[in-house]
């Protein structure tokens, strides 16, 4: 970046910038100069660049789910959207209930582990070729009680399958595995449910299965055991639909 | 896959894809950097509905300007703590009166900000190298500039918190960036 250095009384200014302590009167002729002097300007930025590393410390709070839904509406909307033509209030929902429920996710929710699916043709889309959450297939698991145990949404686009466990713990202690079911019958193991909602990339063994299942199902495996991908070795607690979009 | 575990250049990477258009790296860089971005506006606007509103604000700005990010002249965090910060002063200023209203955790702020350099968490070299320059001004030079980023107020209001004169303030100010400027430097 060359060039001369900036008078000594610029850099103190581009600092007092940066940091936000000018008057706003002053402010407003700094960001002037910001803008019509490409050397300020890189100052500024430096400034920036320095001084945001304070940010360190602060610890993180995650956002309400509502945000980044928010975001992608106001961006990209419903109309006019390039996916448009297969949207649909249905569809909406669960594309922002996928990004904002695993995304941020709140305390009680518990994680887990997925594997694949096969990327499913998409809909006709006459559109520049960005990807976006798409979801098709969506369950909600409740148990006997009625009580939901976990949603989860897919999205063949991306490869994402989006997990929100609510339970509770067991109180045995054995853990929650995530399964699919085919339509001949068919059972495969996706994963362990972990201690929060979250996002996993399906990884390529899977995806033949994820993109044809229609159901799945939660069985209650003894700590520390991994059961065989094709069985469940503890009890199936619950299984529910996994319906097309 | 835990959105903390990104590293600087993959993050790098997928700030540079929203740059050109991709929605998918768009929806990741969300997710590794939402929380980070909320507690900056958290900490300046102390409520959390206006910073969620800023929050939004960022990431749609993020959007817009994701083209202008040079990984080689800024790290994807501090630009993206840039946005936030802005915004959130913003708003502060634009609301001043409702923002006020929150004493307790001014005063919570506060005695975060006492706390001793060697207790602060310091996760990265380039924020060590800062801190290390910052311990290296006068005490109320390094609060002024603290106060001044971490609650996002004007040299009139580091002054009326301090009960110090604005020049005086000023020239705290000045002269503490000035120094550290040289410090970053060596």
């Amino acid at each position: 970046m060359s060039a001369t250095p900036l008078p000594e009384d610029d850099i103190i200014l581009a600092g007092e910038l940066a940091l936000r302590v000018l008057s706003p009167d002053d402010e407003r002729a700094a960001r002037v100069r910001e803008a019509a002097e490409p050397a300020f300007a890189r100052e500024v930025e430096r400034w920036n660049e320095d001084l945001a590393r304070l940010a360190d410390e602060i610890p993180g709070v995650a956002p309400s789910a509502a945000v980044w839904p928010a975001v992608t509406m106001r961006l990209f909307g419903g109309r006019g959207a390039p996916t448009a033509a297969n949207d649909n209030g249905k569809l909406a929902f669960w594309r922002a209930w996928a990004v904002g429920a695993t995304g941020l996710l709140a305390a009680s929710m518990v994680g887990l582990v997925v594997l694949a699916s096969q990327p499913q043709p998409l809909p006709p889309v006459t559109a520049p070729p960005v990807v976006e959450p798409s979801i098709t297939r969506v369950a909600t698991l409740q148990l006997e009680s009625g009580e939901t145990m976990l949603t989860l949404a897919y999205d063949p686009a991306t490869g994402r399958l989006y997990v929100a466990p609510a339970g509770e713990a067991d109180a045995e202690g054995r853990v929650p595995h995530l399964w699919l079911m085919a339509p001949d019958g068919g059972v495969r193991l996706v994963g362990a449910v972990g201690g929060e909602a979250h996002t996993m990339e399906l990884d390529a063994g899977l995806r033949p299965m994820a993109g044809q299942a229609t159901a799945i199902a939660i069985s209650m495996e003894a700590p520390g055991v991994t059961p065989p991908a094709d069985a469940p070795l503890g009890p199936v607690v619950g299984s529910a639909e996994f319906s097309e979009l | 896959m835990t959105d903390a575990a990104m590293t600087r250049e993959s993050l790098a990477q997928a700030l540079t894809r929203v740059g050109q258009g991709d929605r998918s790296a768009f929806e990741t860089v969300y997710r590794a950097t939402s929380a980070k971005l909320m507690g900056v506006a958290l900490r300046i606007l102390h409520d959390r509905a206006l910073a969620e509103d800023v929050v939004q604000e960022t990431y749609v700005a993020v959007w817009n300007r994701a083209g202008s990010f040079d990984p080689g002249r800024a790290s994807p965090i501090t630009w993206l703590v840039t946005i936030a910060r802005n915004r959130a002063i913003d708003r502060l200023r634009s609301a001043p009166m409702r923002v006020r209203t929150t004493p307790v955790e001014d005063a919570i702020d506060l005695a975060d900000d006492a706390m001793p350099a060697d207790a602060r968490v310091e996760a990265a070299d380039d924020a060590r190298r800062l801190n290390v320059c910052l311990d290296e001004l006068e005490t109320r030079t390094r609060g002024a500039i603290r106060t001044a980023f971490f609650e996002g107020v004007t040299y009139e209001e580091v002054a009326e918190r301090t009960s110090a004169p604005l020049g005086t303030v000023k020239s705290w100010i000045r002269r503490g960036l000035i120094k550290l400027r040289e410090c970053l430097e060596r």
